[in-house]
């Protein structure tokens, strides 16, 4: 019993916080992220006797990822459109302010700024920047997780950055024209 | 090159997915095209904002809190209950299952995943425990160890002084423990607690790095080296957490933490050099 119990103890539960950020990073929502929080973790509960993952983070992360997806499928059903980016070249993106990078320093009062832009992102490149900078998952993890191909992640992961750049640039040269007035 | 080729290559730089072969040639590019190296120290300098200032959202003591009242709540089969009551009286330890709800919930999930077949055999379980004797220490200090993160209680006395809390240790222990500081390493000290090992209840000190918690699980060991011979660190991994194990003067230690098994390491030498 002491073994099982141990086994449920040291493997789900204690990637509550991992679910729940990705959740909430995904639908930007706190109580809807509680609720896809709770249902993966049932869900998981249903499949652990079958999980023969010796790592069991991205596979629960992987339960939370479908669960929003759907949420959002049926409630935003907009935001997934975002899809489309990944057919874009890169140099295709609207580049209306080259990043600069002197402007780039993120100083104090920024991080809000930061924030926003990441919540900014279109969802594929945010899930896929959480679970890079956050959980320090490789590529082949995130690739499990999204359900794509390992160059879709990088690919995807160098465009959310590129997209970053030119957000966070705007908002410095913003500050800057403040500065001047 | 293209320019967005560039942009890939810069990624996975940064997020060492570059095989050795191409990393060399990374290297080779970033020192001779300044651009590129400016590119490269912004995608840095933003990696370090993210991971320093974006928020990570925990759960709420609501939704944990939640959880575990909706998995109780899944009406307990009569297979579970008997389950529940099998488990072992509530150590000081395992306050966390002292909760009526968890316990439901231990119920609940051992119910799901034996399918009541092993209901009546919980005993088939420790006998199946033939492992050494030091597995069983490391089993037990990472089940410790979930245990007060799951309760969230990682301490007992709160300190970083190890002055505060070495003294602690030996009110409440018959033995005393070396409390290093290793705030200048980059581990802060958080305190103490008491926890179980077996059926020992030892000292644990709690330190902090980064986001990643601790675990110093320190009692006198059965299989004590000289007192001079300092044993090399040993590195295991036990169900996603790493545990690093080591011996000083008499005493044995399983430091438990999902900290990376380099920086464990790196933690378990230094407070085995500095106690």
């Amino acid at each position: 019993m002491d073994e099982l119990r141990n086994r449920f103890e040291a493997t789900l539960l204690p990637h509550i916080d991992a679910s729940y950020n990705l959740a909430r990073w995904i639908v930007r929502d706190a109580a809807v992220a509680d609720d896809m929080v709770q249902e993966s973790l049932l869900r998981a509960l249903r499949y652990f006797s079958r999980c023969r993952e010796s790592n069991v983070r991205p596979w629960l992360l992987t339960i939370v990822r479908h669960t929003c997806f759907a949420w959002l499928k049926s409630h935003r059903q907009g935001e997934l459109h975002d899809y489309s980016l990944d057919q874009m070249d890169l140099e295709n993106i609207p580049d209306k302010t080259d990043c600069n990078p002197e402007t780039l320093a993120i100083r104090k009062g920024e991080e809000a700024m930061l924030q926003e832009a990441i919540a900014a992102l279109p969802v594929v490149f945010r899930e896929a920047i959480i679970l890079r900078e956050f959980e320090d998952l490789s590529y082949r993890e995130i690739a499990q997780i999204a359900g794509v191909p390992i160059g879709t992640v990088m690919s995807r992961l160098a465009r959310a950055r590129r997209l970053l750049f030119q957000s966070l640039g705007a908002i410095n040269r913003a500050a800057e024209w403040e500065d001047l007035r | 090159m293209k320019q967005s080729d560039d942009l890939l290559w810069l990624s996975a730089a940064l997020d060492g997915e570059l095989d050795i072969a191409q990393c060399a040639e990374w290297e080779a590019r970033l020192a001779s095209e300044p651009a590129l190296k400016a590119l490269w120290d912004t995608q840095q300098e933003l990696r370090t904002a993210i991971r320093e200032h974006v928020t990570y959202h925990e759960a709420s003591p609501a939704l944990r809190e939640r959880i575990a009242t909706l998995l109780a709540a899944q009406a307990p089969s009569p297979a579970s209950a008997r389950l529940v009551t099998n488990l072992p009286a509530a150590s000081p330890a395992s306050s966390a299952l002292a909760d009526p709800g968890r316990r439901r919930l231990w119920g609940l999930a051992a119910a799901s995943l034996l399918l009541g077949a092993f209901a009546g055999a919980g005993t088939t379980w420790r006998m199946m425990r033939t492992g050494s004797q030091r597995r069983d220490e490391a089993e037990d200090a990472v089940a410790g160890h979930v245990r007060a993160l799951l309760a969230d209680r990682m301490v007992d006395v709160v300190s970083s002084d190890q002055h505060t809390v070495r003294p602690w240790i030996s009110a409440h222990f018959a033995y005393g423990c070396p409390v290093p500081d290793l705030s200048g390493q980059g581990f802060e000290l958080l305190g103490a607690r008491r926890d179980v090992i077996g059926t020992q209840t030892v000292a644990v000190l709690a330190y902090r790095r980064r986001k990643h918690l601790i675990s110093v699980f320190v009692h006198p060991s059965g299989n004590a080296t000289n007192a001079t011979g300092q044993a090399a660190v040993r590195l295991s991994e036990i169900r996603g957490f790493n545990v690093a194990e080591i011996s000083h003067a008499g005493m044995g230690m399983q430091i438990v933490s999902d900290l990376n098994g380099r920086e464990l390491a790196d933690f378990a030498e230094l407070f085995q050099r500095t106690a």
